[in-house]
Order: structure tokens, then C-alpha cells, then sequence
């Protein structure tokens, strides 16, 4: 009974390994997930991955994360036990994993499941209130007539929720960047993939372009066009068109994103 | 007729692993600093509210116990993602299994914020009716499933570990670890003791059901669900299936389900009150507290008693 107690209370030399591991592998994996939300930080990553509502708490996270591992270090001593090694290949492996190959964006396979969005009713921002509106009749006003009119895709959407706007764009050639899109022969949609909390619930929102289309575009590069845009009434809602006069390949931006 | 076109086009687009890692990462990355927000709440629970004084202000009849949840759902607001740990601390605290999981299920669905977020989406979509009904079908759900909590034994819906109390102190089976005595600050210690399992232990749930979650929602097509958006029965259930699958934050979600325009608004409410309280993502963040059959239980009630709710507002 002796020797079996003297086991139990002074481990054999796999039980010590083991008891030392298990007792690194938590404050390494906090460690791991602090370094990560960190990294992801300071290198501008968050934008792709998060609202910037929610940016602000990877940091602090990470920050908390990292002190946490510090405590783990200095409050607790290892216990000679057994330890299962699933759980931490879990909570290690997916976070470097994914961290490592994520990209920017969304491919064009999300582009097909998703589905774009063409109306005012499908952005956050909703339609155009009055104090944009007036901003935009400012903006047309002062703008000159003889050049396009710089204008951001998903801001085209939220106009064509109000009519009076609209009417008051009708017909102006509009200057917009986004992503190419092909859906038709001489018809394609230009796009903005927009997030709302995080980049899982992406949603893509575009306008459709008519026009010749470049032999050398593939779905989703960056494009910019130039365009009269006209507003026309489909299944009840008012949406926007443009009839391209110019379309040009372009880098893709440091942030793809629009929320 | 809905069904058969509902069915002449693929339900899933396909399996792209760039698209799924992506949003497995900001599914992660998002979930985890409302878990450890979660988890430091737990730690200041356990260091500063001792359950006799929980108790003491727990109404003593049930279905009060089940309201006062649900209001406290409404007063102290948390997200899914953050009430896990609080949740568990309080339920190690005495607290009724039934009153702390109507908690659980109340606050991500009944909170200002969330109400706040529906009508914001909808303000050009009928705002006021939207948060009426999210709110009063929401607190007629829990409500229904809190009493049925009331009468269901503990031993049958936690974990084994969480019944004897093996997960309590400073080990278990995660963190495997013994105080070091003598160490400063003690309560700090004990904080931080609290604060790491918490986190670390549902932390892996989450992981898990990051991961289902990204598969599915990058991979299933929307404009499948549009045939069948209007129909009185299959809109609902196309609503809470949506929602169930697509694992959305229960301030964003009405954002998602006012895109889509095909959907009645029994559909949309099927959705907006379903995915807080079940989803692929809380499958296995509600296993790191409950067994898995009671787990599978609680959401046939949540997708049973959504359905019917929303599919009589839809005949009427």
C-alpha cells in the first residue's frame, strides 16, 4: 500500500512531463490567442475581419489574454496528473490555422450563395434621410457638370431608396468603384461587399452596369467605370443602373470592405 | 409547387476553404473578447456575490422566478457568446438550473441593444410592428420554455462534472493546475483562477461551433429560401432554419433577415426570435454546461414553440 501512495504522491517521469505540459499549455494558449487578436491589430487585419464598432476590443482582448498568461505563471503551480491533448490541439490548431490562411475577402462561390443586394431596404443605413439628401443636392450643385461625379456604389443604393434624390441624379454620369461581377453577355454588376458585425455576415451589395465588358475581367477584381445612372422600378422598388461609357481594371484597395 | 422550386437548384453552393477560414476567424475573433468579457463577469460573481444573497432575492414561486429571469435578461443585458460563463458561475452558485438558462435564453434576445438593432434595420420596413413581435413572441417562448425548465430535474440537464462540483476550485479538467500558496493578492489569484477556466473551458465550444458555422454559412444558397419565403408553414420554418444554420449575433441578425425581401414577416419574426436562443454555434457552446440530450431537447422546444407561434400570426 506504501509503494502504491509513494506512486501516486511522487510521479514517474512521464507523469512529471506531462503534469509540467499540461501546466504550459494554458498560459501558452492564452498567450497564443493574445499574441493572435495583437497581430491582428496593429497589422490593420481587424478591418477585414470585424465592424469598427468591434475593432477596438481585439486589442483590449489581446492585451487582457497576455496579462491573464502572466498570472497563470505566477498563481499556480503543476499538478501531477494525466491531461487530454485534444482539447488544446483544438483551441491551437484551427486559431494558427485560420490565422495564417484567411484571406482579405470573399471568393465568388460567397458572391453565388448570398446572392447581391440591389435595394435601399438591404443596407444598415437604410434609404437616404433628409440631412444626406441635402448633402447630396450640395454635392451636385457645387460638382462639375462636365465630369463624372465620384459616387461610392453602396451611397447609390441608400439614394435610390428616395425618389426625390434620385430624380435629381437621373441621367448623371457617375464615376464608381467596386468589384466586377458578370452576370449577362453585356451586363455585369459592380459591387461592395458589406459587413455589418463581422466579415462571416457579409453582405454583397451591387448595381447593375449594361456595357462592353473587358475581355481580361474576372469576377470579383476591382474595377472603376464611368456612366450615366437612370432609376428604374423593378418588382416595386426603385434601383439603379448605369450604363457603363468606361470600364477599367484596378488594384485591389487596402480594405475591400464597406459598412 | 414551393417545395418542388424550392428543389430544382442546389441547397448548397459548395465548400470553399479560403471563404470558410475566413469567416471562421471573424467568427472567432468576434466571439472570443465577449467570451472573456463573459468570463471576467463570472470571476466577479463568484468573488462578490455569495449565493445566499442570490438566493434571498429569487422570488420563491416559479413562474415568478421564470418572469424575474427574463427580466433580468431584459436589465443586464449579455450576448450569447458572453452569458455562457456567467451562466455557469451562477448556476455553481445555487442558482435554479431553470432560472439561470431562462436567463441564459432571455438576455441575447430580449436586451435593448437587440431591440434597438431590429428597428434600425426595419425603420423603412414597419419598425414598430417588427420589435413588437420579436419581443412578445420572444418573452412568450422563453416564458414557455422557463416553466417547462421549472419542472425538469438538474441532474437531467447538466454535465456530470458540474452536478458533483468536480469543475469548481482552481483544477479541472482544462486547466489542471493547484494554487501556489502564499502567492499575493489572493483574491486576485482567485479571480484569475475563476477567469482562465471560465474562458478556456467554453472557449473550445466555441471553436467547435465556429467551425460548423463557417462551413454553413458560406456555403448555403439564399435564393433558395426565396420560393418559399411567403408560404404560411415553410416560410417559418425556412426563417428558423436560416437563422439556426447562419449563426448570427442577435444585434446584427435583423440587418441579415430585412434583405430578405421574398420572406413574410412571420418568417422574418421566425428567424429574428429562433436564432438567439439555438443555433449550430450554441449547440456546443450549451455543452460545455448542459448534456447533450437536453442540449437536443431544448431546441425542439425553441424551434417547436417558434413555429407554432409564428405560423398562427401568419394564418391570422
Amino acid at each position: 500500500m506504501a509503494s502504491i501512495e509513494s506512486t501516486s504522491t511522487t510521479p514517474a517521469p512521464l507523469n512529471r512531463f506531462t503534469a509540467i505540459l499540461g501546466y504550459a499549455l494554458p498560459p501558452a494558449t492564452l498567450s497564443a490567442w493574445g499574441m493572435v487578436m495583437i497581430h491582428t491589430w496593429v497589422t490593420g487585419r481587424t478591418k477585414m475581419l470585424l465592424h469598427p464598432l468591434f475593432q477596438p476590443l481585439i486589442a483590449i482582448a489581446g492585451i487582457l489574454l497576455l496579462l491573464l498568461a502572466v498570472a497563470h505563471l505566477c498563481y499556480f503551480i503543476p499538478r501531477p496528473t494525466r491531461h487530454g491533448w485534444l482539447q488544446w490541439l483544438i483551441l491551437l490548431l484551427p486559431l494558427f490555422f485560420a490565422a495564417g490562411t484567411a484571406p482579405k475577402t470573399f471568393s465568388e462561390q460567397l458572391i453565388a450563395a448570398r446572392g447581391i443586394q440591389s435595394t435601399s431596404t438591404a443596407l444598415n443605413t437604410g434609404a437616404l434621410d433628409e440631412e444626406a439628401e441635402r448633402k447630396l443636392l450640395q454635392t451636385l450643385s457645387e460638382a462639375d457638370p462636365s465630369k463624372p461625379l465620384p459616387m461610392d456604389v453602396v451611397d447609390l443604393i441608400s439614394i435610390s431608396g428616395v425618389p426625390a434624390a434620385a430624380q435629381k441624379l437621373q441621367g448623371r454620369v457617375l464615376h464608381l468603384r467596386g468589384q466586377y461581377y458578370g452576370v449577362g453577355k453585356s451586363e455585369f454588376k459592380i459591387l461592395r461587399l458589406v459587413m455589418y458585425c463581422c466579415a462571416a455576415d457579409t453582405t454583397p451589395m451591387g448595381i447593375k452596369v449594361h456595357g462592353d465588358i473587358p475581355a481580361d475581367l474576372k469576377n470579383m477584381d476591382w474595377i472603376e467605370l464611368d456612366g450615366p445612372v437612370r432609376f428604374v422600378q423593378t418588382l416595386g422598388q426603385i434601383q439603379a443602373e448605369v450604363d457603363a461609357q468606361s470600364v477599367q481594371k484596378v488594384p485591389t484597395p487596402a480594405n475591400p470592405y464597406a459598412y | 409547387m414551393l417545395l418542388a422550386a424550392a428543389t430544382t437548384a442546389s441547397w448548397f453552393t459548395g465548400f470553399s476553404l479560403p471563404d470558410v477560414t475566413l469567416s471562421f476567424f471573424a467568427i472567432i475573433l468576434e466571439g472570443a473578447p465577449f467570451l472573456l468579457l463573459g468570463a471576467i463577469a463570472s470571476g466577479l460573481v463568484d468573488l462578490f456575490l455569495p449565493p445566499q444573497l442570490l438566493r434571498r432575492f429569487l422570488p420563491k414561486s416559479k413562474a415568478k422566478g421564470v418572469l424575474a429571469a427574463i427580466a433580468a435578461g431584459f436589465f443586464f443585458p449579455l450576448c450569447e457568446c458572453g452569458a455562457m460563463p456567467v451562466i455557469s458561475r451562477l448556476v455553481r452558485k445555487g442558482i435554479p438550473t431553470s432560472i439561470a438558462t431562462t436567463y441564459l435564453l432571455a438576455t441575447p434576445l430580449l436586451n435593448p441593444l437587440t431591440l434597438l438593432s431590429t428597428w434600425l434595420a426595419f425603420r423603412s420596413q414597419d419598425p414598430w410592428l417588427m420589435v413588437g413581435l420579436r419581443l412578445g413572441f420572444g418573452t412568450v417562448v422563453v416564458f414557455f420554455i422557463g416553466i417547462w425548465l421549472t419542472q425538469q430535474r438538474p441532474e437531467k440537464m447538466l454535465r456530470p462534472e458540474v452536478l458533483t462540483g468536480e469543475a469548481e476550485g482552481a483544477a479541472d479538467a482544462l486547466v489542471n493546475v493547484n494554487l501556489r500558496l502564499g502567492a499575493p493578492l489572493p483574491t486576485l489569484q482567485r479571480f484569475c483562477a475563476t477567469v482562465i477556466r471560465d474562458f478556456l473551458g467554453v472557449l473550445i465550444f466555441l471553436v467547435i461551433g465556429a467551425g460548423f458555422a463557417a462551413v454553413f454559412s458560406t456555403g448555403i444558397n439564399r435564393a433558395i429560401l426565396d420560393p418559399i419565403g411567403q408560404s404560411t408553414f415553410f416560410g417559418p420554418l425556412a426563417g428558423i432554419g436560416l437563422a439556426q444554420v447562419l449563426c448570427l449575433c442577435s444585434t446584427t441578425d435583423a440587418f441579415i433577415i430585412a434583405t430578405f425581401a421574398s420572406f413574410s414577416v412571420a418568417a422574418k419574426i421566425a428567424f429574428l426570435v429562433a436564432g438567439p436562443l439555438f443555433d449550430l454555434k450554441l449547440f456546443w457552446l450549451y455543452q460545455s454546461l448542459y448534456q447533450r440530450k437536453f442540449v437536443v431537447t431544448l431546441w425542439a422546444l425553441i424551434t417547436g414553440a417558434t413555429l407554432l407561434l409564428t405560423v398562427f400570426y401568419g394564418f391570422h
